[in-house]
């Protein structure tokens, strides 16, 4: 008796233009989800503004040395990164878990899509919304920031190499591990609050390398720092996608999912 | 005629459990073919195979003259099917449209002519002044109309339907078979997974029942008088009592009267019939008409299932 397995679709070659339209589809269903985007848009905003707020209230009120000013100013880059990695929890988690919960996932696998089609729309869909909510965040944060401290520092603080690059190549390739991440989480499971749940542990290494950036063992504020764990990021990244695409399986996502 | 589905043999097996037992049917090009068969038969494992959404155990079967089992031929498959799963699967929150739209990309359809059959597809399920309506403030009814059109928007030479007609009021279960029909006449072959036999008998062409092995394929007609009922109506001129001693006397399981007609129920009706007959003419009796009274399609149904 032949082994049951199920790999059809690898044979195709990926059609960018198929994942487009899921990722499209992803999105105008996202649109109509005003809480999520909400969320999405506000938290980087929200810390784009409380962030140099806090530092300015610092050096005016506590009067803090300007070497400290600008240390504390550079290390928020890092912060940008970890609400890079945190939110997408929230979109990419309903992405494939919202499928099941909709039932709708059988009718799009029964169409002429691949794995990697559906997994690259997926990723598009979600990253897209959160690009655009951290880079505006960044650059309110960048334009307050400056416009705060500079008559303390003497110069405009932003921009610099070390945001530069958080901001170019961290941020992106946070989001992308986000995504990842809880794509392979929401696979697993049936409900969306244990994708939040488990996709959170993502952050733990975000986590490890904050504690030791306040005790002193890393700095996150150099360029060369931000892009060893950009580099980091990458290699998660990519192991974490061939994962999901190893462990996609059309079969078990059929039978198992309630 | 072309055979549109040939399953040969097909076994899908879950850990310890048989869902589906070495099956074979065929369906030909333009038939409705319906799967019958109580809850856990194996009708929606059935489906999911034949639509290469899973693989089968064992067995295999070619659509279209693409083999399921085969990589390149599971692609070539899905686009020629259409299916209709258990449950509708829309995208809730876009509109019908949208779902449409969406489909018919993803089934790499030309622009002019998704959007001409988005067009053709609602109207016929009188939708289309619907269509820009979220699909989550449908009705199930209109729901599965919409579910139907997403099966239909490539055109595909066969449809695969589970349980089609399941959770709807009479109106809209209706509305659902003429369509289904109407797809017979257009050339489509229909293979549709039911448990209402009602149905079964008003569509199918032929039937098979199902009950992790397939226990008999025939046209609805062909399964009920394969399985005939035990009574007889006989209509007589008159009736009295030396003919009801007659009968009595030839000791059927049951007799009950109507007027001049009579209801004789048997244990075998091919024996016992004749003598019967015999025996109200020996009593004087003259005899209009003696009919035997067919097995229902639920009757037939029943007993396949149950043995």
């Amino acid at each position: 008796m032949r082994k049951s397995t199920l790999s059809w679709s690898r044979s195709e070659t990926m059609k960018f233009w198929k994942a487009w339209i899921i990722a499209k589809k992803d999105l105008s269903i996202l649109k109509r989800r005003k809480t999520l985007v909400g969320l999405i848009m506000a938290l980087p905003l929200a810390l784009g503004i409380a962030l140099p707020s806090l530092t300015y209230y610092l050096m005016i009120r506590r009067n803090i040395p300007l070497s400290m000013a600008t240390e504390l100013l550079a290390s928020f880059a890092f912060f940008f990164m970890i609400i890079a990695a945190l939110l997408p929890l929230y979109i990419s988690s309903y992405s494939l878990v919202g499928e099941k919960i909709e039932k709708s996932l059988e009718s799009l696998l029964v169409t002429p899509v691949t794995d990697e089609e559906i997994l690259i729309g997926k990723y598009i869909g979600a990253f897209l919304p959160m690009i655009i909510s951290i880079y505006l965040g960044e650059i309110v944060f960048m334009a307050l920031a400056d416009f705060l401290t500079f008559t303390k520092l003497g110069y405009l603080f932003y921009p610099n190499w070390s945001f530069g690059i958080a901001m170019f190549i961290g941020v992106p390739l946070a989001i992308i591990y986000g995504i990842s991440f809880s794509v392979l989480v929401s696979s697993k499971v049936n409900s969306v609050q244990s994708a939040y749940q488990i996709g959170a542990t993502s952050l733990i290494p975000f986590y490890v390398l904050y504690v030791m950036g306040e005790i002193n063992l890393i700095s996150l504020t150099s360029s060369t720092n931000i892009l060893l764990i950009s580099a980091g990021l990458l290699i998660a990244v990519v192991i974490l996608y061939l994962v999901s695409k190893k462990t996609f399986n059309r079969e078990k996502i059929i039978m198992e999912w309630k | 005629m072309a055979k549109t589905i040939d399953a040969r043999n097909l076994t899908r097996i879950f850990g310890d459990t048989t869902a589906v037992d070495n099956i074979s049917f065929s369906v030909d090009e333009g038939e409705i073919f319906g799967l019958l068969g109580p809850n856990g038969a194996g009708k929606t494992t059935t489906i999911r195979m034949l639509c290469c959404l899973i693989s089968p155990t064992s067995g295999s079967a070619i659509i279209g003259g693409y083999n399921i089992a085969d990589r390149e031929g599971a692609m070539n498959i899905r686009r020629m099917i259409g299916l209709v799963p258990d449950n509708v699967g829309l995208y809730e929150t876009l509109s019908a449209y949208d779902n449409l739209e969406f489909f018919g990309k993803m089934y790499e359809l030309p622009d002019g002519l998704r959007r001409e059959n988005v067009e053709k597809y609602l109207k016929l399920v009188d939708l289309w002044d619907k269509r820009d309506r979220a699909v989550g403030s449908f009705s199930k009814g209109m729901k599965q109309k919409v579910a139907i059109v997403r099966a239909l928007i490539h055109d595909p030479k066969v449809l695969l339907m589970d349980k089609p007609t399941v959770n709807l009021d009479p109106e809209a279960a209706k509305g659902i078979r003429d369509l289904i029909l109407q797809l017979r006449k257009d050339g489509r072959t229909v293979l549709i997974n039911t448990h209402n036999l009602d149905e079964a008998q008003r569509m199918c062409d032929r039937i098979g029942v199902l009950k992790t092995k397939l226990i008999a394929v025939d046209t609805p007609q062909n399964l009920e008088r394969a399985i005939s009922g035990t009574q007889t109506v006989v209509v007589l001129e008159e009736v009295n009592d030396d003919i009801l001693n007659a009968i009595k006397a030839v000791n059927p399981k049951d007799i009950k009267r109507d007027g001049n007609k009579l209801i004789i129920d048997v244990n075998n009706p091919e024996k016992e019939t004749p003598v019967i007959i015999n025996a109200i003419v020996s009593a004087g009796g003259k005899v209009i008409s003696a009919n035997r009274i067919g097995a229902s399609l639920e009757e037939v149904y029943l007993k396949l299932v149950k043995e």
